[in-house]
């Protein structure tokens, strides 16, 4: 029988839902808290047959990632994977290099490149989010140059250096909702659409969620950006536009414990499920 | 299985599945909990880590 690692830091609702997953497939799924661990391999314990990283700490599950695929150990999502969906900057170029309908952006470093880019892209608003991040967090939509000065002043002040590379996308108007699809492997096997009054539509952050039906059309955005960041188990942010849909971010540990029930689909189950055809076919 | 709010005292009764690390929220003050040992039907609780920078999906 095969044995899953499942590496969590919190265990969220998410995790509760993959576990009863793997009780209901009858796989044996063992536990690890990340936060518990040395990675080290004369410390850790290698006693299942593929990894699955849950983990609520991008930098601790990055971490472990990279050891574990050292180890030779098949982990989801891989390392390329999550390294590519991690940062916003280095998913938006991924998008862009391979022609996936996203968002006009760009990265400067000062109030002035900035006050160039919003230019390009037809004036205000903007929105300016830092690269590394997630749940809405330090999300800023930019109305005038008076609010950039600002926002740019402050983030100027904090100490991290990743905050002082600016990350500017244009403001694209969602008529109160996006779209959060689920691509397991290179199928979207479920969407909602994230509704809220707030510009920021994350669950996280209050948006609600509602069955979005999958048209081709969203099918095949989802593909090409699954592609884009080298596929596994993904869940994708879209906007809808009179040009068609965009893709905004991809989110590499997504969180779904909000979306099995409107859409009737076992978002958990698929992710087990994939952990098993994974590892089989690497067997091979 | 038993526990306590460790903020409000507030009584709890869980179910079987409840899992090391689990987040709960305790219904009577709010308080996020996290669950961090369970010995013989005893569980104990203590107040969640807070939401760090990189935090997330």
């Amino acid at each position: 029988m095969i044995s899953i690692g499942l590496f969590h830091s919190t265990i969220r609702g998410d995790e509760k839902l993959i576990i009863k997953a793997a009780k209901k497939r009858k796989v044996n799924l063992k536990l690890y808290d990340i936060r518990n661990l040395i990675l080290e391999k004369s410390f850790f314990p290698f006693d299942f047959d593929i990894a699955l990283n849950r983990s609520v700490s991008n930098t601790k599950g990055r971490y472990l990632t990279a050891f574990l695929e050292s180890c030779g150990i098949k982990v989801v999502n891989s390392l390329s994977v999550t390294q590519n969906c991690e940062d916003k900057f280095f998913t938006s170029l991924l998008l862009k290099k391979n022609n996936v309908p996203t968002i006009p952006f760009a990265i400067v470093f000062s109030l002035s490149q900035a006050l160039e880019f919003v230019e390009s892209v037809g004036g205000f608003p903007v929105v300016i989010k830092p690269t590394l991040g997630s749940w809405g967090r330090l999300l800023a939509k930019v109305n005038d140059k008076d609010a950039l000065e600002a926002i740019i002043e402050h983030k100027n002040h904090f100490t991290s250096p990743h905050h002082q590379a600016f990350y500017i996308q244009k403001y694209v108007d969602k008529n109160g909702r996006d779209i959060r699809a689920f691509c397991v492997g290179n199928n979207v096997i479920a969407a909602i659409y994230r509704k809220s009054s707030h510009w920021i539509t994350n669950t996280a952050r209050g948006g609600k969620a509602f069955n979005c039906p999958i048209n081709r059309d969203l099918e095949l955005i989802c593909q090409k950006a699954s592609l884009a960041v080298g596929g596994g188990i993904l869940a994708m942010d879209i906007f809808e536009t009179k040009e068609g849909y965009l893709i905004n971010e991809i989110n590499h540990t997504m969180e779904f414990k909000n979306s099995e029930e409107p859409t009737g689909v076992s978002i958990s189950g698929a992710i087990i499920d994939y952990c098993i055809d994974l590892f089989q076919k690497n067997k091979i | 299985m038993k526990g306590t709010c460790p903020i409000c005292d507030n009584q709890f009764n869980f179910q079987d599945d409840l899992e090391v690390s689990e987040i709960i929220t305790c219904q009577e003050c709010g308080s996020r909990l996290v669950v961090v040992s369970l010995e013989k039907n005893k569980v104990d609780l203590e107040e969640a880590p807070q939401v760090e920078e990189d935090w997330g999906e």
